[in-house]
């Protein structure tokens, strides 16, 4: 990823991935978590997203934290999930945010980093009522992307 | 749901995570199974991207 990025752990699985985003709101625990449902007969893995809140030990996502870092998040999550797709290539990943400024940033980090990750990924945004190739400009309900087939 | 596992076969491919058995499970987090769950609601109403269809 050419943007600049945090640098993240997973575990063995690949379903976990932990970072930290530092910033003037101090240091907070990002956290992405790929769930596997099935749909219609199709298996696909849910891309979730949220800070950790250390006194719960349970996930915030409509938390505005604003480390002045978003950039930065949204590349390190891009990254992430190139490395999970590289690992699971025939597998689709759905990601959708929790409110509608969500999803136009998770359609920001897409657009800033799409070069790269259009190299590697077929990306697909929901926009009235279809799925289409992702394109930047439109504003999508939500995402598909799996590895192209290479 | 289909079993999912890395094919025994194929090439392992380099990371940019590192890889750390101190990283917890969140799975079990509800706010990570009710977004999952809204995920298949979606789905299951829209469907998925035909052209992705067509190649299974």
């Amino acid at each position: 990823m050419q943007q600049e990025k945090y640098d993240y752990a997973t575990n063995e699985d690949l379903l976990n991935f932990v970072f930290d985003s530092v910033g003037p709101k101090g240091t907070i625990k990002k956290i992405i978590r790929f769930t596997a449902r099935n749909a219609n007969g199709i298996t696909y893995f849910n891309l979730g997203f949220g800070d950790l809140n250390i006194e719960t030990g349970k996930i915030d996502d409509l938390i505005i934290t604003d480390n002045k870092d978003r950039d930065k998040i949204l590349a390190t999550i891009a990254s992430a999930v190139l490395d999970f797709t590289s690992q699971f290539p025939d597998i689709m990943v759905y990601a959708q945010g929790s409110t509608p400024s969500r999803t136009r940033l998770y359609q920001m980090g897409i657009a800033s980093n799409l070069e790269e990750i259009a190299q590697l990924l077929d990306v697909y945004g929901f926009h009235t009522d279809s799925w289409s190739k992702f394109e930047r400009n439109v504003n999508y309900e939500a995402f598909l992307v799996i590895r192209k087939k290479l | 749901m289909q079993q999912l596992s890395k094919k025994k076969n194929q090439k392992k491919v380099a990371i940019n995570a590192i890889i750390s058995s101190d990283v917890k499970d969140y799975g079990n987090d509800p706010y990570f199974i009710k977004k999952a769950n809204e995920s298949k609601d979606f789905l299951e109403k829209h469907g998925f991207p035909e052209e992705l269809m067509k190649n299974r």
